[in-house]
């Protein structure tokens, strides 16, 4: 895992693949697979919300997450199937739907009869919410239904805003199945970013790596968030020296006049 | 440092001025999206630029835009075309007025006299840095976050603060102006509409 992202980091994945959104997702929801700790992920997907703008939060420590990356499943195949253990043995399911730069893969064709809809003509969102509902896809995930506590969907995208129409329009195609909008929940890639910058204290040494390598890709794909003027690693030698209010000064006009303007001047010969 | 030097320099901290300046503003939109705001605008930003040969440096519309401007609804009200106030958001760079003004991040709450019919057409970019540094004059504006209120000729009502944008040092900043902005919304909401 963390050659792989240390070949994106280096630019050593093909062009085509650089902004492919399988990749992005096995590189970065993969690398969560292989620390020490649930806590990491679950911190993640805690800072998604809902429309109502509530925080998913699960009632205890999430001890066990167990991954299933593209399962083949009867009528989709998710981008990411989680079943989450907690602390008292309750267990979530969990699908992330990923989007890097593409929008939903197909969208509910309200021109066909609903019972003719074939998978391409349905929502791409509501059949996978239909999807994580069924008897195969628990038995796959081998979800134990006593203690099944709630079912849930992630739409992981790199909107800077949710995108509140998409979401209720993919509910409203939602059939057979009774699911609260409630818990559908949009995550951006830049707050896994903003989970990652905030961890005080790593677990193991491994996990410190992991960790900062997969901060430096999300940095390098731009998949951050504001961290302050100060933190401008490629100005670093220049807004440590000058201060912009200094800078400003220093870049009067008056001051540029001392410039010897002949050097400067333009049309050569012509100029006098 | 020889001359070169200095002008990357100055190239390098604009580009990153810029680039930060971006980074709030997609925070913003996301810290929004908590309160049920969402932009008018999709993903551009509002700025006015020139590549005219005959700008100047004292106009409105210079080569480097001089604001980035965002405006907000509440999404049920985008929905059901009953917009009355908006929040609008803007990062000033500078202005062509003034030699040494800071850059600021402006928010405001501004009530419509009417509803707008088309939003994306009847609600202008230029606003906001009008009212501040056209109508009400930097030099007069309260700043450092203290509230200003200005009404127009037209019945438009903004109220506005500025801070400074390099005292924006990390999310809880932004987090607390984002808080701000709803409750002072919604509290202009109990007294407008």
């Amino acid at each position: 895992m963390r050659e792989l992202l240390i070949a994106e980091m280096k630019g050593k994945i093909p062009t085509k693949l650089q902004n492919s959104e399988d990749l992005l997702t096995s590189s970065v929801i993969g690398t969560f697979r292989y620390l020490s700790s649930s806590t990491y992920i679950q911190s993640v997907l805690e800072s998604s919300m809902n429309i109502k703008g509530r925080r998913l939060l699960f009632d205890t420590p999430i001890k066990k997450c167990l991954f299933e990356f593209w399962p083949r499943l009867d009528d989709s195949e998710p981008d990411v199937l989680l079943r989450l253990i907690d602390a008292n043995d309750h267990e979530y399911l969990l699908c992330i739907e990923a989007k890097f730069w593409s929008d939903k893969s197909s969208e509910e064709d309200t021109t066909i009869d609903v019972e003719e809809r074939k998978n391409w003509q349905r929502d791409q969102l509501a059949r996978e919410i239909e999807t994580i509902h069924t008897v195969d896809c628990h038995k796959f995930m081998k979800v134990n239904q006593e203690k099944l506590k709630r079912i849930m969907f992630v739409y992981l995208t790199n909107d800077t805003y949710l995108h509140f129409k998409e979401i209720k329009e993919s509910i409203s195609f939602v059939k057979d199945i009774d699911f609260s909008i409630d818990h559908i929940y949009w995550l951006s890639w830049k707050q896994i970013f903003n989970v990652i910058n905030s961890v005080s204290h790593f677990q193991t040494p491994q996990d410190a790596m992991l960790l900062t390598d997969l901060g430096r890709l999300l940095r390098k794909k731009g998949l951050v968030s504001f961290n302050g003027f100060h933190n401008m690693q490629h100005v670093y030698p220049y807004v440590n020296r000058y201060q912009y209010e200094n800078a400003h000064k220093h870049y009067l006009w008056s001051e540029m006049k001392a410039v010897d303007k002949t050097i400067w001047s333009y049309g050569g010969k012509y100029n006098g | 440092m020889d001359d070169n030097s200095n002008l990357i320099q100055s190239i390098n901290n604009v580009r990153n001025l810029i680039h930060n300046s971006i980074l709030i503003l997609r925070d913003l939109d996301t810290l929004l999206s908590k309160y049920s705001f969402q932009p008018l605008n999709g993903n551009a930003l509002g700025s006015e630029s020139s590549k005219s040969l005959y700008q100047s440096m004292t106009g409105y519309r210079t080569f480097l835009p001089q604001y980035m401007a965002r405006q907000y609804a509440l999404e049920n009200d985008i929905e059901e075309r009953k917009v009355k106030k908006i929040l609008f958001t803007n990062i000033q760079l500078f202005h062509g007025y003034y030699d040494e003004i800071p850059p600021v991040l402006i928010n405001s709450i501004i009530s419509l006299p009417n509803h707008p019919k088309n939003l994306k057409n009847d609600i202008q970019n230029w606003w906001l840095k009008n009212t501040v540094y056209e109508d009400v004059k930097w030099e007069n504006v309260k700043k450092h976050g203290e509230l200003n209120e200005h009404v127009d000729d037209e019945g438009y009502k903004t109220i506005f603060w500025c801070n400074d944008l390099l005292s924006f040092q990390g999310q809880k900043e932004l987090s607390n102006e984002v808080e701000k902005s709803v409750q002072i919304y919604n509290r202009t909401n109990d007294q407008q509409v």
